[in-house]
């Protein structure tokens, strides 16, 4: 009975799991995904409440992922900048598969996610 | 034993005040990484209530866990009684878990719940230990119930070696051990966190005890009085939070001469000449959509008003300042340039940490609940 609890609970972490932006590679109809990736450009357009990343994978493959601009600044404090280039972002989303060349489709962010590792690399303050 | 068994409630209660007392600490003293990658730093004090809660579920399992061996290997009613109460102070503590691990990932993950490796590792668990409530209770026969019930808690502990491994060998927004280190080592966090983790343990295994024999006579008012305390402390930090809310209701119009009072969140900070004692700050704060300037000459709300930031990949350090990333009360008047000239500026601590103590609090007085309720609802 243990060992099924412990294959059925991995199972379900791993289905939660975060796949990196390759792996969208095999993906041929819109699905919902959480993947990560390195932020390689971005393009905002406060006007339109929208700021599209360039989200570059392991293997160089690359998609476009859109979010909404007023989600992100009230998430992060200020306005997308160059501050952002070369940070993994964890994003979850609807994929829609549409291949050329690296380019392996558009995802339409419904999250944006951060984990918190590098967080405890500075030193401790307080206020 | 009669006499240990009659000072636990007491021992508990005495823990309970002291506990309240970190708690209103960590509320509003409690370090937190001087840089943060999502969200407002202060959310992190979050670090001193969710994870030893976490841990204490995780001990209070394996006492169960424990028990429930010792009962199929010798059969005595007393482990079984034991090992019940453990996973019912089990339980109570996970779902402690989960509430406060969700309220403080909506701020430094971006979201409540994202099925995270050990976030779904967690809520498996606990549904595995609900499983053997639903189970004891479909047995109706008494003898086999119990050796049924303690098999399966058994096998229920399986989950919780996983929910701790996965982050290891899964892409996870948790950390692991090693990461937390760097930061609770040192300097306050490396006093406050193990305290609390020792005082949250050792109030969740001794409510295992209390849960199981049930508190009588003086021992049941004493033990609600501390449960009291932790609630009132609670209450107390959630409504200062509110009333700062409210206090910091104003303006902004960024005509020369107007006073300005609002609230937003540092997105740039730099520091102009001063120390940790008086320093001036030239800050952008981001508030309704726009960014301000504001200049402060003061006391630094956050000290160290800057810190050495060491990158642990590329091995490369440089001078930051440690304000950035903070949601802000400003007040001030409006100078000529536009600039906000602040008389006050206050570092808002994130509302997920009054709310968090006052869940942990509210979970405590479910337990001691459990330990005091009268004979005849007991199960």
């Amino acid at each position: 009975m243990a060992a099924i609890m412990v294959g059925i609970g991995y199972m379900a972490a791993s289905m939660g799991g975060y796949k990196d932006v390759s792996d969208l590679a095999r993906l041929k109809e819109p699905a919902l995904v959480t993947v990560k990736g390195v932020i390689a450009d971005y393009r905002a357009d406060p006007d339109k409440d929208s700021v599209v990343f360039l989200l570059q994978g392991e293997d160089g493959s690359t998609i476009t992922a859109e979010f909404s601009y007023q989600r992100f600044v009230n998430m992060h404090g200020r306005a997308p900048g160059p501050w952002i280039l070369g940070q993994e972002i964890v994003v979850k989303g609807v994929f829609y598969p549409e291949r050329q060349g690296n380019m392996l489709g558009y995802m339409d962010i419904s999250e944006m996610l951060k984990g918190c590792h590098e967080s405890y690399q500075a030193p401790p303050a307080t206020s | 034993m009669e006499a240990s068994r009659r000072l636990a409630p007491y021992a508990v209660a005495l823990l309970l005040l002291i506990d309240a007392a970190l708690l209103y600490l960590v509320d509003v003293r409690g370090p937190f990484p001087a840089q943060v990658m999502l969200g407002t730093p202060t959310a992190y004090r979050n670090l001193y209530i969710h994870v030893p809660i976490a841990i204490a579920g995780y001990a209070t399992f394996t006492v169960a866990l424990i028990f429930a061996l010792l009962y199929l290997v010798r059969g005595e009613a007393r482990y079984e009684r034991t090992a019940h109460a453990a996973i019912v102070v089990g339980v109570i503590y996970g779902a402690a878990t989960l509430v406060t691990g969700s309220i403080w990932a909506h701020e430094s993950w971006g979201s409540a719940w994202n099925w995270d490796p050990r976030e779904t590792g967690i809520f498996f668990m606990w549904i595995a230990y609900l499983v053997y409530f639903v189970l004891r209770s479909s047995i109706k026969d008494p003898d086999v119930a119990p050796r049924i019930s303690m098999s399966y808690a058994v096998a229920a502990y399986s989950t919780i070696p996983l929910s701790f491994a996965l982050p290891y060998v899964m892409e996870s927004l948790h950390p692991v051990i090693s990461e937390t280190k760097a930061f609770v080592g040192g300097g306050l966090p490396a006093v406050l966190f193990p305290v609390r983790m020792l005082i949250v343990n050792v109030i969740a295994i001794l409510m295992i005890f209390m849960v199981r024999d049930r508190v009588t006579g003086a021992g049941t008012r004493v033990l609600r009085a501390g449960s009291a305390a932790l609630l009132f402390i609670g209450l107390l930090l959630v409504g200062l939070y509110v009333a700062t809310l409210m206090g910091a209701r104003g303006g902004l119009q960024l005509t020369p001469g107007a006073t300005a009072k609002f609230v937003g969140t540092v997105s740039e900070a730099r520091l102009l000449e001063g120390t940790n004692e008086s320093a001036t700050l030239l800050l952008k704060v981001y508030t309704d959509g726009r960014a301000v300037e504001v200049r402060y000459t003061g006391e630094p709300p956050v000290k160290p008003v800057t810190f050495v930031y060491r990158d642990k990949e590329t091995g490369t350090a440089e001078v930051r300042t440690s304000l950035v990333s903070h949601v802000v009360l400003v007040e001030g008047v409006v100078g000529e340039n536009g600039i906000v000239e602040a008389e006050r500026l206050e570092v808002l601590n994130y509302w997920g940490v009054p709310v968090n103590i006052l869940m942990y609090a509210l979970f405590v007085a479910s337990a001691v609940y459990l330990a005091t309720r009268p004979a005849s609802r007991a199960a």
